[in-house]
């Protein structure tokens, strides 16, 4: 069962002076991560983070840095 | 103490090529950035090493075969590949049959295996081959001196010293990014994956709502269409069931563009039909809340220099994907270059067409992952060649696998524009690409589809007449 272990610090970051709210990263998130919030975007729900970068690849303008999280952190699969 | 090699990312493509580096003798260091090899592999796959690696690389095959020996599957030939298909007959009834009545005795030796169950195993294996290993540990950087490459440095600023470094950390690498190889990835090119994963109480449990889920997925017997093509329900040692929404053809820049994404309307439908509602009622949580959620990028496109004085860049991370197969190319291509000595950027940089399973040159890096590309890559896989089958039935095949979306057959509905209809249309696609192979520039573009939807609705009625709707089995 996957299961997040809480990080210390967030490993998705958003330069918010770089952010021009189009709503990318939340329509390619598959676990509702952001929210819109006065037209920018910021993570909501870290927990729910899938680290599988969409949110990277989706935004027009680079303001999203995503980094696997560091050793033990983040999301933990495991079955049966 | 420098090392030989040393490997970054310990998943099936890293351990694989550490742990036939290892075989040979060479002192190797494995990278993990999980504790716990394997937990951040999410999902299932069918494996079949027989009928991938069998005639080709049977050293692969065995090793495969071992690691699978210690670990929970389902019963090879029985419900190995675990998943369903149907397919609609000349009476416009739709059929419905399990995977493993594939032709051939390949899919008997198919194993439907939770990924971190087998990365786990495999990691296992190449440790007690001479690996060392070390989870918790994320790289940051490489170490270079007089612009070659030699080692990483940990987030614990620990520098790793190698002679070579394998960077295979995952479809979103890091280190791709970091020495300059990868600008970014391009939406218009990446592809990605979306499933939610359910569990049985009991995997007794599971088989006995088999029945139900009969009637709704399907996948193809032989691939392409494979299941990151077509929605799949898969069933999974410990009563786990995954189930794969087919949004994975569609490029990130077109969900972007139309603001939406497909894959919660398709979800959302899919509970709704009555026959997974009943199949899916016993599993914890339905409908509200999976397991496990999982979204990811398929491999590709391959990146066009994966190699580096001191560096060779494998697996998804270098967009060549592939279960273990990379991982065995990358230790054989290095090998002999440890030997003598020579790592040299112009000595690795063999290793870009080696990758390449035999007969696809690469044009650019758009070529790879077109339906044409793909096409060809399983004929590389030698699907045809262990089914017996001609390449005409090969896309026959697909073609049928993929009949229901075009026809209409039962299906959650709304999600046309994305998942279905794309997918029949990009398999009737390939049919005509290969047998009008010239047209192929211009198949690849998107604009082609609904046309080729339009063609073939026309000619549902001469379909039928002409049994093309027959499955072979």
């Amino acid at each position: 069962m996957g299961h997040s272990i809480a990080t210390e610090e967030s490993f998705i970051k958003i330069n918010a002076t770089r952010c021009n709210g189009c709503g990318n990263c939340i329509i390619v998130c598959g676990g509702e991560v952001f929210e819109m919030k006065r037209k920018k975007a910021r993570v909501a729900r870290l927990e729910n983070c899938l680290e599988c970068g969409n949110c990277e690849v989706a935004c027009v303008r680079d303001a999203i840095t995503f980094q696997i999280p560091r050793g033990g952190k983040g999301i933990s699969y495991r079955y049966g | 103490m420098i090392y030989d090699v040393v490997v970054v990312g310990a998943g099936s493509n890293g351990a694989t090529a550490a742990y036939f580096l290892a075989k040979r003798g060479f002192k190797t260091m494995l990278l993990e950035v999980s504790r716990e090899p394997g937990s951040k592999c999410h999902g299932a796959t069918e494996y079949a090493p027989t009928t991938f690696h069998g005639k080709s690389r049977p050293e692969l095959a065995e090793l495969m075969k071992k690691v699978i020996k210690n670990i929970p599957h389902l019963h090879p030939g029985d419900l190995g590949r675990g998943g369903f298909h149907y397919y609609v007959n000349r009476e416009n009834r739709v059929v419905f049959k399990f995977h493993t009545e594939a032709p051939g005795d390949g899919w008997k030796e198919t194993y439907g295996l939770n990924n971190p169950d087998f990365v786990s195993g495999l990691v296992e294996e190449s440790v007690k081959a001479g690996v060392t290993l070390k989870t918790g540990t994320s790289v940051v950087n490489v170490l270079r001196s007089k612009g070659k490459i030699n080692g990483v440095i940990t987030d614990r600023g620990e520098e790793i010293k190698a002679r070579l470094t394998i960077a295979a950390d995952g479809r979103i690498s890091r280190i791709a990014k970091k020495i300059g190889l990868l600008k970014k990835w391009e939406a218009t090119r990446c592809w990605y994956q979306y499933g939610e994963t359910w569990k049985f109480r009991s995997e007794e449990e599971m088989f006995e709502y088999v029945d139900y889920g009969r009637h709704i997925f399907f996948g193809s017997t032989i691939t392409p269409p494979y299941h990151w093509q077509a929605c799949t329900l898969t069933l999974r040692p410990g009563g786990i069931v995954t189930v794969n929404a087919p949004t994975s053809w569609t490029p990130v820049s077109d969900v972007l563009k139309a603001k939406k994404n497909p894959r919660n309307v398709y979800m959302r439908n899919l509970y709704n039909l009555m026959e997974v509602k009943r199949m899916l009622k016993p599993c914890k949580g339905f409908p509200d809340r999976p397991i496990q959620r999982q979204s990811t990028f398929m491999p590709g496109p391959p990146l066009q220099k994966p190699y580096m004085d001191g560096l060779i860049i494998c697996g998804d991370a270098g967009g060549v994907g592939g279960i273990c197969g990379q991982g065995y190319i990358a230790a054989n291509y290095v090998a002999p270059l440890l030997e003598k000595g020579d790592l040299s950027e112009e000595a690795l940089a063999g290793y870009k067409t080696a990758r390449l399973l035999r007969g696809v040159e690469l044009k650019s890096e758009h070529d790879e992952v077109s339906p044409t590309m793909l096409y060809f890559w399983t004929r590389g896989a030698g699907f045809g060649e262990y089914h017996g089958c001609s390449v005409d039935e090969m896309v026959e095949n697909m073609r049928i696998a993929a009949s229901p979306f075009i026809l209409g057959a039962p299906r959650p509905d709304k999600v046309g524009e994305f998942g279905y209809v794309e997918l029949g249309s990009w398999i009737i696609a390939t049919k005509i690409n290969y047998i009008l192979t010239l047209y192929s520039p211009f198949l690849r573009s998107p604009n082609i589809f609904p046309r080729i939807l339009k063609w073939v609705q026309k000619n549902q009625e001469s379909f039928n007449k002409n049994k093309v709707f027959d499955h072979p089995f």
